[in-house]
């Protein structure tokens, strides 16, 4: 599996499926660290918001049109 | 909060019928639990196969299941990717059923391979010349991107998207959702046609060994276009029982007619070609390994199974449900994809069983197999794990978009 | 290894068995029993989930007698030396070919028991341990400290004895040399045929016995047509008994 075990040889063979197979393990990763992120950015977002409407004593919800799109694509 | 307006309350039977609904199967799943402990703790002497039968009843529902499951990615792929939007009624089912079909499969690998605590060493001592190689490795990251596909339903929950950390995974895991289909597309793709490629280079065994281009013979192509005709007729047939055992309506019943004939017609092509294959191997391949068609067919797995396969379980329901009159009627799409399922299970049980009950020693005899009570219960399992699972995610969790609007 | 004369060359170890001369007395599966380690069942009527590194199957001609004929195929790993099945098939290189000298080994601490090898392999050649390896108290005293024996739930088959390769490989090398006579390797099979119907070399150096025996006539393997190149041959002057080992369509 890595270039380190022993069996490993640096042939077409290994180099194509586990060129590949890397590949599709960073596609996989990237993407849930990208979620992973924007998520945390968004509800960080949201907090701030909510204390800057708190401070400003407008208890409103500002994260409520982006629900509405979420329901729109589910 | 909006959540009322976005997943407006769904009404689902009482909290008692629903526990004896699931004790049901969750017998059976306890069952296939104790079957599978004692294969674990005595070892695989608990079963029927023997140094003929080296793989039997599991490896034949591990692929069917496996089959059968790809109308998640196949759904995926149209409905992500190509943009077919009615699809939307019934994606979230698809992958639940993909999840069950492909977990189950795993699961039951762990439990047929004699030293399950070895399983990583098939990546870590990876042979990559090998069918088998490619098929664990694809079907392990699919598992992994169907949970990431099951993910977000989950989180849409009511109670779970009240958690804002949870509300914005789920929205934004729905957001690059192409990508993980694009994945899922690519993994399935090999380890359906990867499955096929197992037995199709098999060349010391005239029944399964096929010609082919490349690395990949002629069953690796046959696989895959089996399993994505195959797939949505599953999820017909799952969403169609849904239906009936809740007695609602939940998607709009032209997408049920509309997966039906494009399994139908997937079907279709995928039989004309896998004639082309027996016709040919029947009278290139096979003669040219010493063996005559007929020799394949003794004991217990006769000419019949062919009979059965093209055209019972083939050609039938294809037509069938090519007819769109047929696919109006409940009876007839229900048998159809049904018939079609079971054309795939005889397909992998052929596949599988009787390629090693054929002799290639001169002296050596043909042999019949028959599995033991603990392989009917972990195969048995699976089914309950599978209702189990299908059920808690169609109380819980919001797999049709479509049932509020249909149900008002 | 180089060869007695001195060149290096890659060896292709094989065996010849003389089924003319084969008496079917089943030395050679007992010896490789107490070899290997192999281990036994509760039920050895069960031939189909026994273990046997080396079985022999009687064969007769199908006539009735006075015209009846039988001959044992005493049946070692063929050791394919074409794409073989068994090294191709495996998912965890848990069986290898040895490119220095043609041996189909098996590696046991890392076969996962996944039997793709068993399905992939046309002579039947290879075991699942369906059961833990038991030996009677006394009979543990006798087994052979070379072979480590198996565990359950892994495959197991002929190596073609290789442990008493890398010992002969070892001696040579003490001794200064880095070459093998011919009767320095040689597997308990073939040692042990009280009749000399084996014999064993390697097929690529002319000077060894077997290197000249496959050129006879006699000379014939299992299932030629399916191109597994099998290194073991079996000699017979029969012509029905040479017509026994493939499959005609
Ligand atoms: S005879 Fe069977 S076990 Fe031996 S090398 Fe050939 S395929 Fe492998
Ligand atoms: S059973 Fe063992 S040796 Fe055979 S293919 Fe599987 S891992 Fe390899």
């Amino acid at each position: 599996m890595l270039p380190t075990t022993f069996e490993f040889r640096w042939d077409a063979g290994h180099m194509i499926f586990f060129g590949v197979f890397y590949a599709v393990v960073i596609a996989i990763f990237t993407s849930l660290v990208y979620v992973a992120v924007k998520s945390i950015i968004d509800v960080y977002r949201d907090m701030t918001a909510r204390n800057e409407a708190n401070a400003s004593e407008h208890p409103e919800h500002p994260h409520e049109a982006t629900n509405e799109a979420v329901i729109a694509k589910s | 909060m909006t959540s009322e307006h976005t997943t407006p309350k769904l009404e689902r039977c009482s909290r008692q019928k629903f526990l004896v609904w699931l004790s049901v199967w969750g017998l059976l799943l306890a069952w296939g639990l104790y079957g599978a402990f004692l294969c674990l703790f005595k070892g695989l002497n608990q079963t029927g196969m023997n140094n003929y039968f080296v793989f039997g009843l599991w490896i034949t529902v591990d692929l069917a299941i496996i089959a059968l499951g790809a109308g998640a990615f196949f759904s995926g792929f149209l409905f992500y990717i190509l943009k077919v939007d009615h699809l939307k009624d019934l994606i979230g089912a698809a992958v639940v059923i993909g999840f069950i079909c492909y977990s189950g499969a795993i699961g039951m690998l762990t439990i047929d391979i004699g030293q399950p605590l070895r399983g990583y060493f098939s990546f870590w001592h990876a042979n990559v010349h090998s069918m088998l190689t490619e098929v664990i490795f694809c079907i392990t990251c699919y598992l992994f991107v169907l949970t990431i596909e099951f993910t977000p339903l989950i989180l849409e929950n009511k109670r779970l998207s009240e958690f804002p950390l949870f509300k914005y995974i789920g929205e934004n895991l729905h957001g690059i959702m192409a990508v993980f289909a694009l994945v899922g597309t690519f993994l399935s793709f090999f380890h359906q046609g990867s499955l096929g490629g197992m037995f199709g280079v098999l060349f010391a065994r005239p029944f399964a060994y096929r010609t082919g281009v490349a690395i990949w013979p002629w069953t690796f192509f046959l696989f895959i276009l089996s399993a994505i005709a195959s797939g949505p007729a599953l999820t017909t047939l799952v969403v169609w029982t849904t239906q009936k055992v809740t007695g609602k309506q939940l998607v709009r019943r032209s997408t049920l007619s509309k997966l039906a004939k494009l399994s139908a017609t997937l079907f279709f092509v995928y039989l004309i070609l896998k004639a082309a294959d027996t016709v040919y191997w029947a009278n290139v391949t096979a003669p040219q390994m010493g063996f005559a068609f007929t020799r394949f067919y003794q004991g217990p797995y006769g000419m019949e199974l062919l009979f059965l396969e093209l055209f019972v379980f083939g050609l039938l329901p294809a037509v069938l449900l090519l007819i769109p009159k047929a696919r109006e009627h409940d009876f007839s799409l229900v048998i159809g994809c049904l018939f079609i399922c079971m054309g795939i299970v005889l397909n992998r049980f052929v596949m599988t069983v009787q390629t090693l009950s054929i002799p290639v020693l001169p002296f050596e005899k043909f042999v019949a197999y028959a599995p033991t009570w603990q392989e009917w219960a972990v195969a048995a399992a699976v089914l309950g794990y599978g209702v189990i699972v299908y059920s808690l995610s169609y109380r819980y969790l919001h797999l049709f978009p479509r049932e509020h609007e249909l149900n008002a | 290894m180089k060869t007695e004369s001195g060149d290096q060359r890659i060896a292709r170890y094989g065996m010849t068995i003389d089924v003319d001369k084969c008496t079917g007395c089943g030395t050679c599966a007992v010896v490789c029993h107490m070899e290997n380690n192999v281990p036994f069942t509760v039920d050895e009527s069960d031939k189909s989930r026994n273990m046997a590194w080396m079985r022999i199957y009687k064969v007769d001609n199908g006539l009735d007698y006075p015209h009846v004929r039988v001959v044992y195929f005493p049946r070692p790993c063929m050791q394919c030396d074409h794409h073989t099945p068994c090294v191709s098939v495996c998912p965890a290189s848990a069986t290898n070919y040895d490119g220095l000298t043609g041996i189909v080994d098996q590696i046991n601490t890392r076969c996962i028991g996944c039997r793709y090898c068993m399905a992939a392999c046309p002579y039947m050649v290879r075991c699942f341990n369906w059961w833990d390896p038991v030996w009677p108290k006394d009979m543990e005293k006798h087994l052979n400290p070379d072979v480590a024996p198996r565990m359950r739930g892994v495959v197991e088959k002929c190596t073609f004895c290789s442990h008493r390769y890398l010992k002969a490989k070892d001696k040579a090398h003490n001794e200064g040399r880095d070459y093998l006579r011919e009767d320095e390797y040689v597997p308990a099979c073939v040692e042990a045929c009280p009749v000399g119907a084996m014999r064993f070399g390697d097929l690529n150096n002319p000077e060894h016995a077997v290197a000249q025996l496959i050129q006879s006539p006699r000379a014939f393997r299992l299932l030629e047509n399916l191109h597994t190149e099998p290194k073991v041959y079996y000699l017979s002057s029969y012509e029905w008994v040479r017509k026994l080992a493939d499959n005609f369509a």
